[in-house]
């Protein structure tokens, strides 16, 4: 049985400015929002988008460490979006050149028969540091019984395996549709 | 092929696999704890990092005991696993002696429906700070299906070499240690305060710095307020800088930046904050609504007062204050933020006394996030004395008799009515109207002359004020006016203050 999931519109992008110029060489993600009620999903889906973006070797991403330093010191709590004068200094301390935020918007592991199927809702925005004006919106939505291909082969049961399909897609999705690799 | 070339071949290849096993040796890793999200956020795995440790040393890479790395994590205070900042990456390198950091969280480890684990990785290099490696993987019991059920992973235990051996399988064969590295400062901690305020203000900085450097090395730090550098110098006590000045200019944004300017020539510069500049005061009037007598506004239990803000800045803070004739606070209420749309006062103080009646003065006053102030202010009179009537009856004529009904109350009736009953208790008449004096004209024979006629008798000012009176013999009022009986109804019961004082 193959379902035809891979092949929907999602991920979705929306275009609300160019992106810089010259292509941005330190990207900084800043910590996600859970809207979800699944505790946690923020924290798994950040670490492993985190380390997906890291794989595609075309920047160099400021490491989650520094980025909560920044948060704690300018008082800015879990779950919480940072101002727009918090974001020119989040990216001066940290010199980001653009910003990667994101909000969870669902999360749930349920079931489909006896088979587990976890189903994952998410946005992420490409925003330009020095501004904080978001340049990218991408909306994406799954379920794992979407790349299950033949009897078990593909499946995916949890919401970390989810996240690992669903940020790999974004990214790839980013780069096709014009997002330049660092030139340096 | 000639048998020389194949020698030349297995002599080349020889060679690679001997130097990147050289490298791999030479290669001091310290492995962090991994994170365990499954425990909450301060959970860590124990026996995956051992797990993770073991296949690194048959890597062989040289991998720093793990209480030699627990002692560095809890000398750096470090208590969130799973994440570091760049200022610890570098000093492992010193503390460590370790060229890579191999971090990682246990993103998900689940026994139901079937045992599952998921794992991130990052290889961090202690030169610049930088990730150099990630891997991030998933397994479950089920992906592990065997012929046979031989050997089949049935627990999370069971998982533990695999997820590691599969998640290490990435693992970079050729790692770059050296890498490009400038001096750079890491704030510990920055505030600048306050963040609003008006020109002539005192302005506050203060950093402190992790120093990274040797003596001989010291940067000189430099504020940079606007467009003016200022040095600062440091603090007793160590990286601690510290500086106030005089906030002057127009209204607008002024940044903040520190900047250091190191030996080499190279300069950095890190923005600590901006303050604002605001010196227009908040516009404000204040509407109150009550009844309009005599050019006053008069209120009896119930009085809205709303303050129109016609600048929509943020504000600090509100206050009212009640204040008599002679200028003496009766009441005052705080707030912070911006007040409510409309306050309700029911003209008592905080006790729930009603203020007597008379004039007071309302004084509504904001502060915005700059403490510039505007206030404004409006007189309100209080007025809850019942109607005082004057009743009068008068004979006219053989037939005739005439009330005359009259008020001397500050407030205008707004209704009054008057029923007239016969010593049965039957109605003979009643009158009602919307303003005093009146006057009511009745037929009464002579023969009923001798009889009572009772009276009642409710009057109602513009404010809700209202009094009533019974009258036993209407015909006694033609000889005096000393008969009258009043009887008035007491207010309304005391209310306290509205919620929004």
């Amino acid at each position: 049985m193959v379902l035809s999931g891979c092949s929907s519109r999602f991920p979705e992008l929306q275009r609300l400015a160019p992106l810089p110029d010259k292509p941005p060489c330190q990207v900084a993600v800043l910590p996600f929002v859970n809207e979800s009620n699944y505790a946690q999903a923020d924290l798994i889906v950040y670490k492993i988008f985190m380390a997906e973006l890291l794989k595609s070797t075309h920047f160099q991403v400021a490491q989650e460490g520094d980025i909560r330093k920044v948060y704690r010191q300018l008082l800015i709590y879990p779950q919480q979006a940072p101002g727009l004068d918090q974001i020119k200094i989040i990216a001066d301390r940290i010199n980001a050149q653009i910003f990667i935020t994101g909000r969870i918007h669902e999360a749930q592991e349920k079931s489909s028969g006896q088979a587990p199927n976890p189903q994952l809702t998410l946005s992420l925005q490409i925003v330009d540091a020095a501004s904080g004006r978001t340049l990218w919106n991408t909306y994406h939505t799954r379920e794992g019984l979407q790349y299950q291909k033949v009897m078990h082969f593909g499946l995916v049961t949890t919401i970390s395996g989810l996240a690992r399909r669903m940020s790999h897609e974004i990214i790839n999705l980013w780069f096709k549709e014009g997002l330049q690799p660092c030139a340096d | 092929m000639p048998r020389h070339l194949v020698a030349l071949f297995s002599g080349l290849l020889l060679c690679c696999v001997w130097l990147s096993a050289a490298q791999a040796a030479g290669t001091k890793i310290a492995v962090i704890p991994l994170q365990d999200l499954s425990q909450g956020d301060d959970g860590v795995n124990w026996p995956l990092t051992d797990q993770l440790r073991q296949d690194l040393l048959e890597k062989n890479l040289d991998v720093v005991s793990q209480p030699a790395t627990v002692s560095y994590l809890a000398r750096h205070r470090i208590r969130t696993l799973g994440q570091l900042e760049t200022y610890h990456i570098r000093t492992a390198k010193k503390d460590l002696e370790v060229s890579l950091i191999l971090l990682g969280t246990v993103c998900q480890k689940t026994e139901q429906p079937g045992p599952s684990l998921s794992l991130v990785l990052y290889l961090l290099r202690t030169e610049d700070g930088q990730t150099i490696w990630s891997n991030t993987t998933d397994l479950c019991c089920s992906d592990t299906r065997r012929i046979l059920g031989i050997s089949e992973p049935k627990t999370i235990e069971d998982l533990y070499p695999l997820i590691s051996h599969n998640i290490l399988s990435s693992w970079p064969t050729n790692i770059g240690l050296q890498a490009k590295q400038l001096q750079s400062v890491d704030i510990e901690s920055a505030w600048l305060r306050p963040t609003y305020l008006r020109s002539g203000m005192d302005a506050q900085c203060s950093v402190h710095l992790r120093s990274t450097w040797l003596p001989q090395n010291h940067p000189e730090v430099l504020l940079k307020i606007g467009e003016n550098l200022i040095p600062v110098t440091e603090t007793s006590g160590g990286d601690y800088y510290e500086f106030s000045w005089k906030a002057q200019g127009p209204d607008g944004r002024y940044p903040v930046s520190l900047i250091t300017a190191w030996p080499d020539g190279h300069k950095q510069s890190l923005l600590l904050g901006s303050y604002f500049i605001d010196n227009q005061a908040p516009a404000l009037n204040l509407e109150l609504k009550g009844t309009l007598i005599d050019d006053k506004i008069t209120f009896r239990n119930r009085l809205a007062i709303i303050p129109n803000l016609t600048s929509r800045e943020p504000l600090n803070r509100w206050r009212i204050t009640f204040e008599n004739q002679n200028g003496e606070s009766m009441v005052s209420q705080d707030g912070s933020g911006f007040p409510p749309e409309r306050l309700f006062w029911q003209g008592k103080d905080d006790n729930g006394k009603p203020f007597p009646d008379g004039d007071y003065r309302i004084t509504f006053e904001i502060w915005d996030r700059a403490e510039n102030s505007a206030q404004a202010s409006q007189w309100v009179t209080v007025l809850r004395s019942k109607p005082q009537l004057s009743v009068k009856a008068e004979l006219s004529g053989d037939n005739g008799l005439t009330i005359d009904l009259a008020q001397t109350g500050k407030a205008p009736v707004s209704f009054w009515r008057m029923t007239l009953r016969d010593s049965e208790g039957i109605t003979i008449a009643m009158k009602e109207g919307d303003h005093l004096p009146a006057k009511i004209a009745l037929t009464v024979l002579p023969k009923d002359r001798n009889k009572k006629i009772k009276g009642f008798l409710l009057v109602r000012d513009l404010l809700g004020n209202q009094t009533q009176m019974q009258i036993a013999d209407l015909f006694s009022l033609t000889k005096t006016d000393q008969n009258e009986k009043t009887k008035a109804d007491e207010d309304e019961k005391n209310k306290a203050w509205v919620e929004e004082f």
